[in-house]
């Protein structure tokens, strides 16, 4: 098992966000995390990036419980993210964004490339510039990234994240705000992060065709509770599921 | 003119401390959200303990630069480890504002006991005839302290902008969050920041030392001209500050070579207070930028 979610209870004053949330990603699997508003995916997100802090349970990734490492450790390990609403570094340019990503695997200490006022070496820099292309973004590399439109804005996000070198992504609703052929180029690109890196990729989604036409295995919550775990034409068919989505009778 | 050439140049080596007090300012604002107050106290520290390695202890003048550097470097340290760091999971930046707050105070106080009351000071970097500029009689150490103020802002550029400790401080400075994501630590880099900061005041406090003499309370003053300096340019700007820093040394040196000395320290507070009124966000600062910002 890549990621382990065992019994997450959450509350935010009286709500309760998530209730004893278990389930399980696979390598290399690419697993949907669906439900309506409020359902409490972006929550869970937020737990396993270790941006916030969980009530009770546990996280085991790659074996290990991490349910105490800071969100830099967890980085460190292998676990990236991108978000909702898009959090590039949006004052440095689209390439320095992707070097801050290669950061942690490329600077020898934290003092001594302080010093090092030659920056990145050619290698380094030749990494972010074909990680660039494998996001479709090499003709952006120096522009400010803020200045992107918002489907280039979620690439360098995706692009920023893969040059972590991660064994898991979390993907937060990337395709908000994306047209079709938008979306279309991003579906391509997510099974391609899978099957050419062997990323496990958790995927938060409304785009029920994204969702069903890339995912492995889909999870629903509702009301911050697990309600099915199934593959994709399953879940069109569970009763729980759809009346959760459009109500009961 | 040669008047006015006179009064640039005495304008410019006072603006230049302002200059850098208000880069130490910023570099702490970037990584933390905090105003660190003690910010002018490093300067004071620069100066005295110049004082006392190259006239107490008798160092020859290399040593005790770099020896002046590190108790400033140290200082800065601490004071981040055994104050901010702990502060800084809660998140409560008015509590953390007045920390810094109470150790100028607590610096000010061990700096009196230490050296008194007395003004010191100590021969220029440099032996030899005053620069004559048209007219303008320009002092060796002038000419150090606004080239150590250039130097030190070249370095800082290239720091920020060419290595990569650099850059994730800035990536820190713009988003913290996605900072922590991409594995950069982030109490590391907020460290750093007060340790630069307090290295940065400290070669501000060498420099001017043998100009305008040192003494235990200036710090205050000079947090004060820094911070205006800061503000004026859009806080959180480094290319702000030092146009700040300089501008509100010649407003500053102008106003009392042609009005009345004694308005000096008002022409500071009077530019803080236009600008806070008119253009809160500093002249070289976005305001949808500062509306991001926590503080």
């Amino acid at each position: 098992m890549m990621l382990e979610i065992k019994d997450i209870s959450k509350s935010f004053g009286g709500i309760k966000a998530l209730r004893n949330v278990s389930f399980s990603l696979r390598k290399s699997e690419i697993h949907a995390l669906i439900g309506p508003n409020g359902a409490g995916k972006t929550t869970l997100m937020n737990i396993i990036s270790g941006i916030e802090k969980m009530d009770k349970g546990d996280i085991v990734f790659n074996g290990i419980s991490i349910k105490d490492f800071s969100a830099y450790r967890r980085a460190q390990m292998g676990l990236a993210r991108t978000f909702q609403n898009i959090e590039l570094f949006g004052n440095l340019t689209v390439l320095e964004n992707i070097l801050i990503g290669m950061y942690m695997k490329s600077h020898k200490g934290f003092i001594l490339s302080g010093l090092n006022f030659r920056g990145v070496d050619e290698k380094t820099k030749s990494r972010g510039g074909s990680l660039l292309e494998y996001v479709n973004l090499s003709h952006r590399k120096g522009e400010i990234a803020k200045n992107l439109p918002v489907g280039e804005q979620r690439l360098l996000e995706i692009g920023r994240a893969l040059a972590t070198d991660p064994q898991l992504l979390l993907l937060d609703e990337p395709a908000a705000g994306l047209n079709t052929r938008e979306t279309k180029n991003l579906s391509e690109l997510i099974q391609k992060i899978r099957n050419e890196r062997g990323v496990t990729i958790l995927i938060v989604e409304h785009d029920m065709e994204l969702v069903m036409g890339i995912s492995d295995m889909i999870t629903v919550l509702n009301f911050g509770e697990v309600i099915a775990e199934d593959k994709p034409l399953a879940i069109q068919k569970n009763p729980h599921v759809i009346s959760a989505y459009l109500g009961e009778d | 003119m040669t008047l006015l050439l006179q009064f640039l140049f005495s304008g410019l080596t006072t603006g230049s401390v302002y200059a850098l007090v208000g880069i130490g300012f910023n570099i702490v604002y970037n990584s933390t959200s905090i105003i660190n107050l003690a910010q002018g106290e490093f300067v004071v520290i620069g100066g005295l303990m110049m004082w006392f390695f190259l006239e107490g202890m008798q160092f020859p003048f290399s040593v005790s630069f770099s020896l002046t550097l590190l108790t400033a470097a140290v200082i800065g340290l601490i004071m981040e480890r055994l104050t901010i760091k702990p502060l800084l999971k809660k998140g409560d930046l008015l509590l953390m504002i007045m920390v810094t707050i109470a150790i100028s105070i607590l610096i000010r106080g061990i700096l009196m006991f230490k050296f008194g009351k007395d003004p010191y000071t100590y021969p220029a970097f440099t032996e030899g005839e005053p620069i004559n500029f048209y007219g303008a009689v320009i002092t060796q150490q002038t000419l150090w302290v606004i080239g150590i103020t250039v130097l030190c802002i070249i370095l800082l550029y290239l720091f920020f902008n060419k290595t990569m400790t650099g850059r994730a401080m800035r990536a820190c400075s713009i988003n913290i969050r996605a900072a922590r994501l991409m594995g950069i630590n982030v109490s590391k880099v907020v460290m750093l920041s007060f340790i630069i900061s307090s290295v940065i005041g400290a070669l501000g406090g060498i420099a001017i030392t043998p100009i305008s003499l040192m003494e235990y309370d200036k710090g205050a003053m000079l947090s004060v001209k820094g911070f205006c300096a800061a503000i004026m340019g859009g806080l959180g700007r480094n290319r702000g500050a030092v146009a700040g820093g300089f501008s509100i040394g010649i407003l500053e040196a102008l106003t009392a070579g042609y009005i009345h000395s004694g308005f000096k320290d008002a022409i500071a507070l009077l530019i803080m207070l236009f600008i806070l009124f008119v253009k809160p966000a500093g002249i070289f600062g976005k305001a949808e930028i500062m509306k991001l910002r926590k503080f």
